[in-house]
């Protein structure tokens, strides 16, 4: 009996649980349609902010002040992304702020960085090719190893599936000289050949220390980057550029982001504000005279220009709709007392994600317990047995009401 | 009693653990045989960068086998029961109704999980044979929903097919759907091979938890409760 009754119960979770994953999502599939997300590039021409927002229904050009540009507007405001372009069409200034508009200078200077939740939490095979980075070749091969850094440095040969002792040892030693406390967490590079050289990985040991990691003919050559005691890394992206700048960017557990310098390693502080790596998106896109960066929020986009000396120059904020700002969001909320899903946007794994809807919910979920009330009265149920089909009906409205109609006797 | 019951499952089901055994141990000897073919045409270390920068999953061909094995079980362990009502006089035998209902769940869990370890221990023997442990590692948490998956298929069918009502029957078809579909969240290219990393047990704990639909099932089935 007292199977029955559990079996009941889990049947009655697993209905309440996938009717509220399912009926939200196919509501959201017929009602919803993605918002403009607005993209901000610092325009050298305009000196201030160029502003594109597309969507399937057309393109708009805008800057914080005024609106009504367009496409054509939008290439010369953006010199750095649209060069090619403006050079056949010979619409590329001399100079720009002083500086001399040099196509090979421009492309040699463009880069771009993103950094989603999403690459934060993804936790790679911890397995990663340490390229040889003085091969004296023009092109980077594929080494023939694979290197972990658990306990200690191991290289796997990949056709024979074996460590190769030698080499572990004397990168453990050289790591171990350098400081590095050993079992290694994440490490993190630009894992392929398509790169003018290799400027080696970045590794956090067990005290969120984090290590520059080179193979030069062979030999390995370790850095400490003496990160601030303060600073927990979460995520590092590496660039190589024949610029040699910086190696990267380094998002702290805090959402700080630094760029990491070739000189010494020193860390420059993004001047940025309402950064979060744990909901937010960044984008940053540098060129011979700036360095943007685009911070996208659910409900807001904001833009930062930086000078080159990492000097704040321009802000600019703009508000998005979510989708609960529409009609569509408030009729899902009054038609679902809460919307579950198990995958989200900023999130590789799937995880419990629910949401639960205003007050407005209440008026359906009360309508479902009164219906599950006359359900209940029609089929002659004592009220001891309809009360918490009742319950559930109001708590869960309806999804509850498909189990109330569902499971005559539901106990 | 509940030996006979054994007894008789064994010869009803035999012949099914065959047939399903079989494909499953093609399907995975296929995944060695593939494996193994591309290692020759392509370097190991090239392979392993797919492996593991762009999630090549080398064993993909099994994710949907276990699934289909727990269905067609579930449909050769019970239509046999259901037509001319078998399951009616076997329910009416001197033994508890739940006992008789769980041993006969039973027997199909354990040769579903017989078929599904021999299924692991070749992916498990593949990938330590050509890459390292890590590999492995992903492999295991990747391929665990897919296998919970085949439990699930066939206790939920197992449920569906024993239930009387066509309304009860749609809604945990529909569930089971559901649950089943939920498994297979997240794989796919760029998206997270291990995307249960986190919430296996979950996964776990719900289908184990649906062992228990077939008492629900078995009680309306043999009260006749429309």
């Amino acid at each position: 009996m007292i199977l029955r009754r559990l079996g009941k119960t889990v049947l009655a979770a697993l209905v309440v649980l996938f009717a509220a994953a399912a009926l939200p999502d196919i509501y959201w599939e017929l009602f919803y349609t993605p918002p403009k997300e607005p993209r901000a590039f610092y325009s050298p021409t305009v000196n201030d902010f160029a502003i594109i927002k597309g969507g399937v229904d057309g393109t708009l050009y805008y800057t914080p002040d005024e609106d009504g540009f367009d496409g054509d507007w939008f290439e010369e405001a953006v010199p750095f992304l649209t060069y090619r372009q403006l050079v056949s069409e010979g619409k590329l200034p001399d100079t720009l702020h002083g500086v001399a508009m040099d196509p090979k200078a421009i492309r040699d200077n463009n880069f771009t960085f993103a950094v989603k939740p999403r690459y934060v939490r993804k936790e790679l095979i911890p397995l990663f090719p340490l390229f040889e980075s003085q091969s004296g070749r023009v092109r980077l091969d594929m080494p023939e190893d694979y290197c972990r850094i658990a306990d200690r440095v191991e290289f796997v040969h990949a056709a024979r599936n074996e460590v190769i002792e030698e080499k572990s040892v004397k990168f453990t030693e050289a790591l171990a000289e350098a400081g590095f406390a050993f079992p290694g967490k994440r490490t993190f590079g630009n894992f392929n050949t398509r790169k003018p050289f290799d400027a080696g990985v970045f590794a956090v040991d067990a005290d969120d220390k984090v290590f520059h990691i080179i193979q030069a003919k062979g030999e390995p050559i370790v850095a400490d980057l003496k990160i601030p005691d303060d600073l927990t890394p979460v995520y590092i992206a590496t660039r190589e550029m024949e610029l040699r700048e910086f190696y990267g960017i380094l998002v702290g557990e805090d959402s700080r982001v630094f760029m990491i310098s070739y000189d010494d390693y020193k860390l420059i502080e993004l001047p940025l504000e309402g950064f979060n790596w744990r909901t937010d998106e960044l984008s940053m896109r540098g060129d011979i005279l700036f360095r943007t960066v685009n911070i996208i929020k659910k409900d807001e986009v904001s833009a930062f220009a930086i000078d080159r000396d990492y000097e704040l120059i321009d802000a600019y904020s703009e508000p998005m709709e979510t989708k609960y700002d529409r009609a569509s969001g408030t009729v899902a909320e009054a038609l679902f007392p809460f919307q579950i899903r198990f995958l989200t946007a900023n999130d590789p794994y799937v995880g419990f994600h629910a949401r639960l809807s205003g007050p407005i919910a209440l008026i359906l979920m009360t309508l479902s317990a009164v219906v599950a009330f006359f359900v209940y009265r029609k089929r002659g149920a004592p009220m001891k047995y309809a009360a918490p089909g009742i319950a559930l009906a109001f708590l869960t409205g309806v999804f509850g009401l498909i189990v109330v109609a569902a499971i005559p006797d539901f106990e | 009693m509940l030996f006979a019951l054994w007894y008789k499952e064994w010869l009803k089901t035999k012949w099914t653990l065959v047939a399903i055994g079989a494909i499953n141990l093609l399907v995975a000897a296929g995944v060695y045989l593939d494996l193994a073919n591309t290692m020759k045409t392509v370097e190991a270390n090239v392979v392993l960068m797919n492996v593991v920068f762009k999630e090549y999953l080398y064993y993909v061909d099994i994710k949907y086998i276990p699934a289909l094995s727990g269905l067609i079980y579930a449909v050769m362990q019970f239509t046999p029961e259901l037509s001319q009502s078998r399951l009616k006089l076997t329910l009416h035998l001197p033994a508890p109704e739940q006992k008789i209902l769980a041993t006969t769940q039973l027997i199909g869990a354990l040769e579903l999980a017989a078929i599904f370890a021999i299924d692991y221990l070749i992916l498990a023997a593949t990938t330590l044979a050509f890459f390292p442990v890590e590999v492995f590692d992903s492999m295991t948490v990747t391929v665990a929903p897919w296998f919970f998956a085949g439990f699930a298929a066939y206790f939920v069918t197992a449920a569906a097919f024993v239930e009387i009502s066509w309304t009860r029957r749609v809604v945990i078809a529909l569930t089971g759907y559901a649950l089943v579909d939920a498994l297979f969240l997240g794989v796919s290219f760029n998206a997270g091979n291990d995307a249960f990393a986190h919430a296996w047990w979950a996964a776990a704990l719900v289908v184990s938890a649906t062992f228990l639909l077939l008492f629900v099932s078995g009680f309306h089935y043999k009260r006749g409760i429309v």
